[in-house]
């Protein structure tokens, strides 16, 4: 078990601050203080953000060069790293019913959180560098796509796009 | 095998899948991810048709694989028509730098637009792996 498993075991909403580098970060952490303070103690809430937490470690630390994928993708974008931390936090929220997204770095740089459920059943979050939070979704023929922003919560819009994966 | 400047529309693409989050394997699918440009908006591919299998590895090993500051596995290849390219409004242009080398250009700046595209051109493509 990784040294962020067992913090994060112990107290789940456990993280380095240290990772911020503008006055949006120091904001960001100002709100997840908040947050934390108002989820800390759930079980079930400290397991799905450890995973997702150590997942997006883990990312940065593959990716934080450029032309990782060897076709000239770009470093991992280290706003919108700290931005999907930001909305990390809020992914526990979900329903649980709704499984944990894969998270992944696009060749852009960007953080991708994605529920994929197969070739034409697939929802994509983008984190942008600021709160910015493009996504896209295919269901069967049709298609969606489109930009929201992230304040305190992950948008409804976007959550009515997950959902939409998992009903009927 | 010497290929024609310009494309057909029957010809096969191949994107080289350089990370196992690139596709499937229980679905038997290519992700997103595998169509997703970089910020230059040129998406690296190579033409496949005519190669023999080993030849289609040997390529992505040589200028995809080793091209990496850290050079990982070669899964396999995502197999995709011109056709499906071009029914998305995007266009091929084969530069044959290096030969057979390819990018699919024409991409919008809308970031959520571009993964949707992204998203279908997936659904399109077939997967093929290495071993």
């Amino acid at each position: 078990m990784s040294k962020l498993s067992t913090a994060l075991e112990t107290n789940p909403t456990v993280f380095n601050k240290n990772v911020g580098v503008s006055d949006s970060a120091s904001e960001i952490w100002r709100d997840t203080e908040n947050i934390r303070d108002y989820f800390a103690g759930s079980v079930t809430f400290g397991e799905r953000l450890a995973k997702v937490l150590e997942v997006l470690l883990k990312e940065k630390e593959e990716h934080s060069i450029d032309n990782w994928d060897g076709y000239g993708a770009k470093a991992i974008n280290i706003d919108s790293y700290n931005y999907a931390w930001y909305f990390a936090l809020s992914l526990p929220s979900l329903p649980s019913s709704i499984p944990m997204p894969e998270i992944y770095v696009n060749p852009d740089g960007y953080v991708t959180y994605e529920w994929y459920e197969g070739k034409r059943r697939v929802f994509s979050v983008i984190v942008g560098n600021r709160n910015e939070l493009a996504y896209a979704g295919l269901y069967g023929a049709s298609k969606t796509y489109g930009v929201e922003y992230m304040y305190e919560e992950i948008p409804e819009n976007i959550i009515r796009n997950i959902n939409g994966l998992y009903s009927e | 095998m010497i290929l024609p400047n310009t494309v057909g529309v029957e010809e096969s693409l191949g994107r080289y899948l350089p990370e196992g989050s690139y596709f499937s394997r229980t679905k038997n699918a290519v992700k997103p991810k595998a169509f997703i440009p970089p910020t230059d908006l040129k998406l690296s591919v190579f033409r496949i048709d005519g190669l023999k299998p080993e030849e289609i590895w040997e390529i992505g090993q040589k200028h995809v694989i080793n091209n990496m500051p850290n050079p990982k596995i070669l899964y396999g290849i995502a197999d995709i028509k011109v056709s499906k390219v071009q029914e998305r409004d995007l266009s091929v242009d084969p530069d044959n730098k290096p030969i057979r080398h390819a990018n699919i250009v024409g991409w919008p700046e809308d970031l959520g637009r571009r993964h949707s595209i992204a998203q279908e051109l997936a659904a399109e493509a077939n997967l093929i792996l290495k071993e």
